[in-house]
């Protein structure tokens, strides 16, 4: 891949590319600083890219990575009962705010399905999961996200 | 009340268009890199050195009197073509295991092709202890895997019924890879792993770890894996009860051909 198409493939995706990583990260600043990162690790890792038509998801699999690692710096822990907590209690209530409430496991599939519109393949690729277990988890996201919306309308 | 209405759309509309800053800056480092490709060279020099091994892995297949399991449970998970694939690579059984308060943890099986790498393991209760898997919770059936599609039957108990029948206390459980070594050589943090959780009839646990094929693994001979179990008591509406527990633990295998004439 030259250099010009590289850019040109970050200028397409970088839209997904904040999406994401605001999904896990949760700020602006954070984002930035991953978005950084993450666009010089993938050209440093450009020959794991086999084909660029799927530049889109290999990125997305990148920014995730750089996202974790900025939460093992801080010793953050990814696993439900751990996270920071969410924003409280609701007030001003938005969507944005209830999906913050879930917990990555299940805010990430959720945002790259039915906001970037992956495929389940694809998701699964991304997140090494099952693509069954990718469909639980958009499916209990869901179910939570709609408890929480008719519990708080 | 109404179920509030949750479309993709309305989703799409939680998130707002790129700050300039962040595009900036994006921009900026993808400008920045150097347009020089010295990587490809050193990876048909790596693929040299997997051919050798897989050369020398061909001999001590004879040893290799083993039939994996770990090709048939992601083959479940991934599909039949996925699993004739994945036979097409090497594996090993390992005895690797670790007591934390009232549950074992044992990893039992390695696989691994180009530079992919699955691994599976038990996680056992002892007398006295219900399990609660990653990601569920102590109000789902014990014993039933209805996160992948088992379908409890109407009745059965759930996991702090379970725990309430027997006395037994409810521990919630996870393993970690936190680290993967190569060859005796550094151990290697990855990036991103991949964990699935099938709870068993009988209450225990089967784990599945996974670094998919461009992950940090290089091909080698001799693999170390880096874990820590954690365990965490719960009371029966599942919140925490004290601290967690988490111990290190390390697990080596030496994979071999699965089936000859399927290896690269």
């Amino acid at each position: 891949m030259t250099k010009e198409n590289y850019v040109r493939e970050v200028q397409r995706c970088q839209g997904s590319m904040y999406r994401v990583a605001l999904t896990i990260l949760r700020n602006d600043d954070d984002v930035r600083d991953a978005l950084q990162e993450a666009a010089l690790k993938a050209w440093e890792k450009r020959h794991t890219l086999r084909e660029e038509a799927y530049f889109g998801t290999w990125m997305t699999r990148i920014v995730i990575n750089v996202c974790h690692q900025m939460h093992r710096k801080r010793k953050w822990e990814v696993l439900m009962d751990e996270l920071p907590e969410a924003p409280q209690p609701f007030s001003g209530l938005t969507l944005r705010l209830v999906l913050e409430t879930l917990p990555e496991q299940l805010r990430l599939p959720l945002v790259l399905k039915c906001v970037e519109g992956m495929s389940d393949e694809e998701v699964a690729g991304i997140l090494h999961l099952t693509q069954s277990a990718v469909r639980s988890r958009i499916h209990r996201a869901r179910v939570q996200l709609r408890k929480e919306l008719g519990e708080h309308e | 009340m109404n179920e509030p209405q949750l479309t993709d759309q309305e989703l799409k509309n939680l998130f707002p268009e790129i700050p300039e800053a962040c595009a900036d800056a994006l921009l900026s480092a993808a400008c920045s890199v150097q347009e020089e490709e010295p990587m490809r060279k050193r990876m048909s020099v790596r693929r040299g050195a997997v051919l050798a091994l897989a050369l020398i892995c061909v001999a001590a297949a004879a040893l290799a009197a083993f039939a994996p399991r770990i090709t048939a449970l992601f083959g479940e998970h991934y599909g039949a073509q996925f699993q004739t694939w994945l036979e097409g690579g090497r594996a090993a059984p390992v005895a690797a295991s670790l007591t934390v308060e009232k549950v074992d943890f044992a990893l039992t099986e390695v696989a691994q092709r180009n530079r992919a790498l699955y691994a599976m393991g038990t996680i056992t209760p002892q007398q006295g202890a219900v399990l609660v898997a990653t990601d569920c919770t102590t109000e789902e059936p014990w014993g039933y895997d209805v996160h992948h599609g088992d379908q409890a039957p109407e009745g059965a108990v759930t996991i702090a019924q379970k725990a309430a029948e027997t006395g037994a206390a409810i521990y919630a459980v996870d393993v970690f890879l936190e680290g993967i070594g190569v060859d005796g050589g550094t151990v290697l943090a990855p990036d991103c792993w991949g964990y699935d959780v099938m709870p068993q009839r009988d209450g225990s646990i089967i784990f599945l770890l996974e670094l998919d094929d461009g992950s940090v693994v290089e091909p080698g001979e001799t693999y170390t894996l880096e874990m820590s179990a954690r365990v965490q008591q719960l009371t029966a509406d599942g919140q925490p009860s004290g601290e967690p527990v988490r111990v290190t633990w390390t697990a080596e295998a030496k994979p071999a051909p699965i089936q000859q004439d399927k290896e690269e």
